[in-house]
């Protein structure tokens, strides 16, 4: 499947729409850490960053 | 996939390598699975599940989510990896020192208290220097050593003046002079499948804050320990850090969602693979493409016959 390359409001990215999954964070060119948060219209928000609960 | 087959689910918010690594390993072991991405879920207390799931990983980023989704999927009967008893007893570490505490599971000696000066006091009975940690909180952050009372003194004072109910608990722990190194284990049901050294010229030796992964053999001793923990927080899929002292292994933490992205080429493990024959194990089902014999139901433990238990190190 071809990369497509998605604007969004925090820089573009170069992704393969057929190959993302949700969850998946994708760094957009502006440096931006976004996570994939729809792929039906496909969308990106950024990143929440690290909170007190996360990981181990 | 046939009408017998289990129904699998991964539950995560953030897609990591480990998820990646699990859902490869299903799709190898032939098995289908659902992909559930946790902030598109909602669930109507009142009504039937749309789907009921034989087994579901929780694999959450987010503790209090986790929690919550495997009170969830465990109320509408499915089995969760790791069952939410586990998840509270691990994702608290004064739960975690507690439940090892009373099962005899040798740890850094421990003190929790609940104002300055009772702190104070008791850093002085555990001798300097000494770590205070967040009794909620990951990959070693706002974990500090300090090195006397002044120090104690001015990280307590931060902490009341920050507020909020988790520096309302002092959860304090003898240092232990490691060998530049701690030991991560992954107990998968009643095994001990692989274990690494964390090496790091830092005392934070986690791999996510810069340590070096390379593989720990898994003898009798560390076997031991690491199984009498998993027992004592409940079981399940778990990561289980220790270190070497000269009272030997003892047990600083038990991690309910493990990380291993680092240690299956360097243990030569495959550990999402061992997750997922166990996965497969608590419903019957097959070992499928790996082989390997399937790990007992939940509750039909048999961990090996394990050493006389220490006495309990916390002190409260």
């Amino acid at each position: 499947m071809p990369r497509t390359t998605v604007h969004t409001p925090h820089g573009r990215v170069d992704v393969d729409p057929q190959a993302l999954e949700l969850g998946e964070l994708i760094v957009s060119d502006d440096g931006v850490e976004l996570e994939v948060v729809s792929l039906d219209p496909l969308r990106f928000e950024p990143a929440p960053m690290e909170d007190e609960d996360w990981g181990e | 996939m046939s009408a017998d087959s289990p129904r699998i689910a991964v539950v995560y918010d953030r897609l990591r390598p480990e998820e990646r690594l699990l859902f490869d390993a299903f799709e190898a072991a032939g098995v289908a699975v659902d992909r559930l991405y946790a902030p598109n879920l909602a669930f109507d207390l009142g009504a039937a599940p749309e789907r009921r799931y034989d087994v579901v990983l929780e694999r959450c980023v987010s503790q209090s989510r986790g929690l919550a989704l495997a009170r969830l999927f465990t109320a509408a009967g499915s089995v969760v990896l790791n069952r939410p008893e586990v998840i509270e007893a691990c994702g608290d570490k004064l739960a975690t020192s507690a439940v090892l505490a009373a099962a005899g599971v040798p740890t850094p000696r421990t003190v929790v208290a609940f104002g300055a000066e009772e702190a104070l006091a008791r850093c002085e009975e555990l001798g300097y220097p000494v770590v205070l940690k967040p009794v909620v909180g990951s990959w070693g952050r706002m974990v500090s050593r300090l090195s006397d009372a002044d120090a104690v003194a001015a990280v307590l004072e931060h902490k009341e003046v920050l507020g909020g109910p988790a520096h309302r608990v002092i959860y304090l722990q003898e240092h232990v002079d490691k060998p530049g190194r701690d030991i991560r284990a992954f107990v998968v049901g009643d095994r001990v499948v692989a274990a690494i050294y964390r090496e790091s010229e830092h005392w934070i030796t986690n791999t996510a804050r810069g340590g070096v992964a390379r593989a720990c053999p898994v003898d009798d001793a560390l076997a031991g320990v690491c199984l009498r923990a998993a027992r004592a927080v409940g079981g399940g899929v778990l990561a289980v850090d220790l270190v070497e002292s000269e009272r030997g292994l003892l047990v600083v933490e038990v991690n309910h969602t493990m990380e291993f992205r680092n240690s299956i080429a360097t243990t030569g493990v495959d550990i999402p693979g061992e997750v997922v024959r166990h996965a497969l194990g608590l419903v019957g089902a097959p070992a499928a493409a790996t082989g390997a014999a399937a790990d007992g139901a939940w509750g039909a433990w048999e961990a090996p016959p394990l050493p006389a238990a220490a006495p309990p190190t916390a002190v409260v």
